[in-house]
């Protein structure tokens, strides 16, 4: 038996929309061997397709014990930078893919008109979504709850990724998401509105797992890493933070985290006051509430629109370039997430410390909470292993054995096992794809 | 040692439905050690500790679903939040956490609707199905207020939490101390204290010294009965200031702490209060004379006849009054006196406290009075955040707290000028949901951190 397999269903599911046709296909266990997972499996997979393929794929650790368990990563080639991205998807949306009975999800051709995949009991079935030209974020998600009720996790395009803007960002249950790469703008060419996720399977587990899933954080706690938490305290840790952090004073309410992860680093944020009943936000994008903050002092009600249009809120911060009064700020918004902007792709940052191809190939916004080359090794390893980027980055005490730790409770196989990880890592930095056949067509 | 070996070919989804079905819960050495009961104190003998159960805070829940992963461990021994018996519902655009669980009630629901008897109550307090009996045909999850017997979408069976057999696996995991196992928050004390304060009461007014509730002197302190004093103001047709300032004491007392005589002092609602414990079964009282404005009409009925007749005519039948003179060691033993109490303590048996809802003219005068009280209960349904409990509703003996608004989320208002500031819902309430306010005050518990 191969050591992945009680992490892995071994399936991976292939939506062609020219033809609305849906399969699945074995994921052999020996391309599993080779790729580990992640955003290197994804890697593979996308070489034996077209080139303006989707590929959705999960790590060995998504959905298991394993703190912070919560990746799905898309990987495709972006239209902005012309090489392969990986953008980092967060919540729910890797578990939910894994318990859905996939384990990654090829996107293949562009529909005639917009649709959504939905992904349930091992199946990909493509769904007609008409009438959802320009709708935002929030009212195309109502509308899906008609079309698809039950689903449990999502990742949604809104009206920028319509309208071709090249700043689009998909949204991670209308919360937003880390992708900078346009991965929104890909989905928006093949007229794909949505991927929708209804897991109702279930995944092994080994009996030390739950155990050892406490030892880390107990780790975590004796450190004080716990205590830090929040959107806040992460926001600190850049650059810039402190100054966006002060934006938000009295405007935050409770912390939310990923699937399984102990340290959260979101929060909900609402224009009045703190505990009053008003509609808020989930702030998430660290890197993007930074530069959206320092550009205007009604950040909120920009990020807002820019969740509601699916647009990325670091752009938006650059198109502003000065503060101005809401009113004309919304409105600049609007002509970004329409496409007509003046930011070009020389003004748009990457982050200090960090070379900015290996930024990029990440997914472009995944938040820098430390630079160098070790930045990249820590971010493509949780990439892999399918583990929240960010957690990995807060949670500098564990190491990558206590992680690995959970695929193999054998000492010398976890050594094994991070060598292959540093092979992988370096291959995935370097854009080498693992070698190995994928599967056969079932 | 995995629990489940995959096996290539065979459809995941099959695989765990296989192997939950297969798998029996491991037995260890630490199951088949006897187990210790829980030591009694010795104040468990006066006041029995309640059940513990599963609180949740929706305040520190950060919505990672650890408990959903946990939960489903140990329900189909792979993880799958679907099959958990915990569900955590997340409003986004509200950024609020709503945890569906089984909350063990007093008396379930659930159980009275289950129609093979497969829902039982242990010794424990925990409420379990058995599977043996379980047809899983939901009629638990309609009834329950909370929903809280799930089906699993896969298998389409029903299941609910049995805390573990006493020691809940999602408190344990729970990263960020959201869920706790506690027997609540309630305070306990309240509840003796009135019993002692009630009985000293009764031994006071109605044993000890006789008529000291309708009028008592004591050198230069005089002290009266409001209600009486209206009437005697009424039949005599003239202001006696001395009289009417010695039924101030009363009125000052309802103004600053609202009607605490009636819940605490009351030697007549000492009397129902101890009638309500042998009391079988409630029969209900009559629609219509349901009207709690009935005790002022009763009073306005008691002042004009005292008018007319020239006499204090409410005076000869109260219960409270004929108590004080009529029973006790020095009491004026009057045979027709002596069958009022127990005939006006029998509506005990319709509804609780049914004569100080109804027909109390003065509970009337004190309730008059409370418009202008200090003191305010207030119930945050927030803070307690649990629409199945509604023990507050429930221990209310004048019936005053709606159990609808709270089932709906509502915090309920309470209406002070009825309420007999007896404080069994603040003792009551696990989640300290229940407090006492300044009436100026205007936030409700739970809102500050909702």
């Amino acid at each position: 038996m191969s050591l992945y397999q009680p992490f892995f269903n071994g399936k991976i599911g292939v939506a062609d929309l020219t033809t609305r046709a849906s399969y699945t296909l074995d994921l052999s266990w020996e391309v599993c061997g080779a790729a580990l997972g992640g955003a290197s499996l994804n890697a593979r997979v996308l070489s034996e397709y077209e080139s303006d393929s989707l590929v959705f794929g999960t790590g060995p650790l998504t959905g298991s014990f394993a703190p912070a368990s919560a990746l799905l990563v898309g990987t495709f080639r972006s239209p902005r930078w012309d090489h392969l991205c990986h953008v980092p998807l967060m919540l729910r949306s890797g578990p939910e893919l894994k318990f859905s009975g996939l384990d990654c999800l090829v996107v293949r051709g562009a529909a005639p008109e917009p649709c959504a995949l939905l992904v349930s009991r091992g199946k990909v079935h493509v769904l007609p979504v008409p009438d959802s030209a320009d709708k935002t974020v929030p009212e195309l998600l109502q509308a899906l709850r008609k079309t698809a009720p039950g689903f449990r996790a999502s990742i949604v395009t809104g009206p920028a990724a319509d309208r071709n803007s090249p700043f689009a960002s998909v949204s991670v249950d209308g919360q937003g998401s880390l992708d900078r790469a346009g991965l929104a703008g890909r989905m928006g060419a093949k007229n794909l509105k949505a991927l929708l996720f209804h897991g109702i399977g279930g995944l092994a587990f080994r009996d030390d797992h739950p155990a050892l899933s406490q030892a880390a954080e107990k780790t975590l706690r004796d450190a004080g890493t716990m205590k830090a938490a929040g959107f806040v305290p992460v926001l600190k840790g850049l650059a810039d933070g402190a100054e966006a952090a002060r934006a938000l004073r009295g405007k935050l309410g409770r912390n939310r985290a990923c699937y399984h992860c102990p340290c959260p680093c979101m929060t909900y944020a609402t224009p009045g006051k703190t505990g009053q009943e008003r509609e808020g936000l989930l702030l998430l994008d660290h890197a993007g509430w930074a530069g959206l903050s320092r550009k205007s002092e009604s950040a909120l009600p920009l990020l807002g629109r820019c969740l509601e249009l699916g647009l990325d809120p670091l752009a938006a911060g650059q198109a502003l370039r000065e503060d101005r009064p809401l009113k004309e700020a919304l409105s600049a918004v609007d002509a970004l997430a329409s496409g007509g902007t003046s930011v070009v792709e020389e003004d748009y940052p990457s982050a200090p410390g960090i070379d900015a191809h290996d930024y990029r190939l990440l997914g472009g916004g995944i938040t820098p909470l430390s630079a160098g080359r070790a930045w990249t090794e820590r971010v493509a390893a949780a990439l892999i292993l399918g583990l929240c980027p960010v957690f990995v980055q807060i949670a500098r005490r564990l190491n990558r054995s206590d992680f690995l730790r959970f695929l193999s409770s054998d000492a010398g196989e976890v050594k094994s096992l991070a060598v292959a990880l540093d092979e992988q890592v370096e291959r995935l930095l370097e854009g080498r794809i693992p070698e190995s056949g994928i599967g056969n067509r079932v | 040692m995995d629990r489940i070996d995959r096996t290539d070919g065979i459809d995941r989804i099959d695989v765990y439905m296989e192997a939950s079905r297969q798998l029996e819960p491991q037995l260890n050495l630490e199951d088949l050690r006897p187990r210790q009961p829980e030591k009694k104190r010795f104040s468990d003998r006066f006041m029995p500790r309640r059940n513990r159960h599963i609180l949740f805070d929706p305040a520190k829940c950060t919505g990672c679903g650890t408990c959903e992963m946990i939960c489903s461990t140990r329900n189909a021994a792979v993880v799958a939040p679907v099959l958990a018996s915990i569900k955590v519902l997340t409003n986004e655009r509200l950024g609020k956490s709503f945890a569906i669980l089984c909350q063990h009630c007093r008396r379930p629901l659930c159980l009275e609707a289950c129609p093979t008897r497969a829902i039982e109550k242990g010794d424990d307090g925990i409420v379990r199905i058995n599977d043996l009996y379980c047809t899983d045909c939901g009629m638990c999850t309609m009834a329950c207020p909370e929903a809280a017997p799930l089906r699993d979408p896969a298998r389409q069976e029903i299941h609910k939490c049995d805390l573990c057999e006493g020691d809940p696996l999602c408190v344990k995991h729970c990263p960020g101390k959201a869920l706790t196992f506690t027997r609540g928050k309630a305070l306990r004390w309240i509840k003796a204290a009135r019993w002692g304060v009630q009985a000293l009461s009764f031994l006071f007014l109605v044993i000890l010294v006789v008529g000291t509730f309708c009028y008592f002197r004591a050198g230069t302190v005089e002290l009266a009965c409001p209600t009486g004093t209206l009437q005697n103001i009424a039949s005599s047709g003239t202001l006696i200031l001395v009289g009417a300032s010695s039924a101030l004491a009363l009125l000052i007392l309802t103004v600053l702490f609202g009607r605490v005589f009636c819940g605490w002092l009351c030697p007549f609602g000492f009397v129902l209060d101890l009638v309500d414990k042998i009391v079988p079964k409630r029969l209900g009282w009559p629609a219509f004379l349901k009207s709690r404005m009935a005790k002022y009409g009763i009073l306005g009925g008691a002042v004009g006849s005292s008018a007319v007749l020239g006499y204090q005519a409410f005076c000869t039948v109260c219960p409270i009054g004929t108590l004080c003179r009529s029973y006790g060691v020095q009491s004026v033993m009057q045979s027709a006196e002596l069958a009022i109490v127990p005939a006006l303590a029998a509506t005990e048996i319709a509804e609780r406290r049914s004569w100080c809802r109804y027909l109390c003219p003065v509970g009337a005068t004190l309730g008059i009075a409370s418009l202008l009280r200090l003191l305010k209960i207030v119930i945050g349904a927030r803070k307690c955040k649990k629409f199945s409990c509604i023990q507050c509703a429930e221990v209310c003996p004048v019936g005053i707290i709606n159990a609808d608004e709270l089932r709906e989320g509502i915090s309920p208002k309470v209406p002070m000028t009825e309420c007999i500031m007896c404080l069994r819902c603040v003792d009551r309430c696990p989640y300290g949901a229940a407090k006492v306010r300044f009436r100026w005050q205007k936030s409700t518990p739970g809102e500050a951190n909702a």
